[in-house]
């Protein structure tokens, strides 16, 4: 029955790809303008040719760095942030409503913000605008985890008198990772999207924002095309990778 | 241990009503009543996981074996009981993991355990947590006939050990004439019946197991 699922589910996905592809090509066939619409074959090249070049891989791996650091600091300070919640009321209340007013803050409209009071530092703004929109979500998800871990071993902890650090390191923040890490994958992707688009306004050098731009400036469509396939892909990598992650980590849920 | 007044108000209802107890020393106090009649609530109030009004004396250090046995799944058998333990009293594990039948389960993780030996880490867990009043909160309640049998004569043989204050929370009066000295009844907060149970059964009577069995099945039948 599970294997018959699986099968169903990859079916599912092989059509969903398959009707992306489909709708491309129509775009492709209706435009007849390949410098407006390019076509999957020619965009595939391009993404060859640019997986050639020196130039994509070192604006990857920018890229990839500051997801990475906005990722990290934003873990870092909301895991914080959620744990001193759960302990104090008073600081849940406080943060309640800064983390709504970071949630909905214009991203673009911070990015432009960002530029002019970090003095136009351009590698350190798409970071920043990861941090700022990653923070709320990681800092929720946490908190709602570490409120499902008391409401079911919190009395377990209190009645046997746990002390304070091995109730945080070996039952709030271990119990609380699985559902957390389980939305590593699409906060991830979420944060280089953000990174990426902070990277466009910033044109921050070395960076995949910056190549888009730039394609997009001298109407290189394709190239555009291939930059943002490559980050698609590149993109799915990275949540299986955050999957594997959580596989290894969380040795007792398997 | 001696609970004076105690009450305890959800909203507008009274949970526990100038409640007055004492809780004989080295003896098992059965806790009965409905659903709702307080009986948990006496409990949490002894635990001290509760404000309340009245007051608690000489409850010490408690206790608990919870209706669920709420192991850590992020932890071993070991990592439970350890869990709960300062280290100077690490030692004592192995030994109690030999006395409820867990030996060679130490490193397994709650969810490779049946429901039964699940529930036998817990009383583990609550006999091993150095304690002057262990509280049980119907731990028995959702298991099969057969399991519920062993566990009662784990608990009796654990008990007839250590010969500790217990305060043993069930709804099931059976359960109560195997392992208690004494049978409270709750009803609505308050208490409207107090006895003694005559003889001591499960709990020293038997020198043989097999005779002890015998009056498990008696009591708790098919």
């Amino acid at each position: 029955m599970k294997a018959e699922l699986k099968k169903l589910d990859l079916i599912f996905c092989a059509v969903a790809v398959a009707a992306i592809l489909l709708a491309w090509l129509a775009a492709y066939a209706g435009v007849r303008n390949p410098s407006i619409v390019p076509s999957p074959w020619e965009t595939v090249k391009e993404a060859c040719a640019l997986m050639g070049s020196g130039e994509f891989w070192r604006a990857f791996g920018g890229t990839l760095l500051r997801t990475f650091l906005a990722f990290v600091l934003s873990l870092a300070l909301g895991t914080t942030l959620a744990v001193l919640a759960s302990v104090h009321p008073f600081v849940r209340a406080f943060l309640a409503p800064i983390v709504s007013v970071l949630r909905t803050l214009p991203t673009m409209a911070i990015v432009l913000i960002l530029i002019i009071l970090t003095g136009y530092d351009y590698a350190a703004v798409p970071v920043l605008i990861g941090l700022l929109v990653l923070l709320p979500v990681l800092y929720a998800a946490t908190l709602a985890s570490i409120d499902e871990v008391k409401k079911e071993y919190g009395m377990v902890a209190e009645t046997f008198r746990v002390p304070t650090a091995k109730k945080l390191f070996c039952m709030y923040l271990p119990l609380a990772a699985p559902p957390v890490l389980a939305q590593t994958g699409s906060v991830f992707s979420l944060g280089r999207k953000i990174v990426v688009s902070g990277e466009v306004l910033a044109q921050t050098a070395k960076s995949l924002g910056r190549m888009m731009q730039d394609a997009s400036v001298y109407t290189a469509v394709p190239k555009l095309f291939a930059l943002t396939l490559l980050c698609v892909l590149t993109g799915f990598a990275l949540e299986g990778l955050c999957a594997l992650i959580k596989w290894i980590v969380v040795r007792w849920e398997k | 241990m001696r609970l004076n007044s105690v009450s305890k108000i959800y909203g507008d209802k009274a949970a526990l009503q100038d409640l007055t107890l004492d809780i004989e020393e080295g003896k098992i106090t059965a806790v009965l009543g409905e659903s709702g009649a307080g009986k948990t609530t006496l409990l949490n109030v002894i635990a001290g996981n509760l404000p309340f009004e009245g007051s608690v004396e000489g409850a010490g250090k408690v206790s608990y074996l919870f209706q669920s046995p709420k192991l850590l799944p992020n932890l071993t058998v070991e990592g439970n009981l350890k869990f709960v333990l300062a280290k100077e009293n690490h030692k004592n594990i192995a030994l109690m993991l030999r006395k409820v039948g867990l030996e060679g389960k130490e490193k397994a993780y709650p969810k490779e355990l049946s429901g039964g030996e699940r529930q036998r880490v817990a009383i583990a867990r609550a006999f091993l947590f150095p304690h002057d009043v262990l509280l049980m909160d119907e731990p028995f309640s959702s298991l099969d006939l057969s399991l519920k049998r062993s566990l009662l004569m784990l608990t009796a043989e654990l008990w007839r050990e250590q010969r500790e204050t217990v305060v043993f929370v069930t709804h099931d009066v059976h359960e109560a004439a195997l392992l208690a000295h004494r049978a409270v009844v709750l009803h609505r907060g308050r208490i409207c019946f107090d006895t003694p149970i005559a003889g001591d059964v499960v709990r020293d009577f038997f020198s043989h197991p097999s005779e002890e069995d015998a009056l498990v099945r008696a009591l708790i039948p098919e």
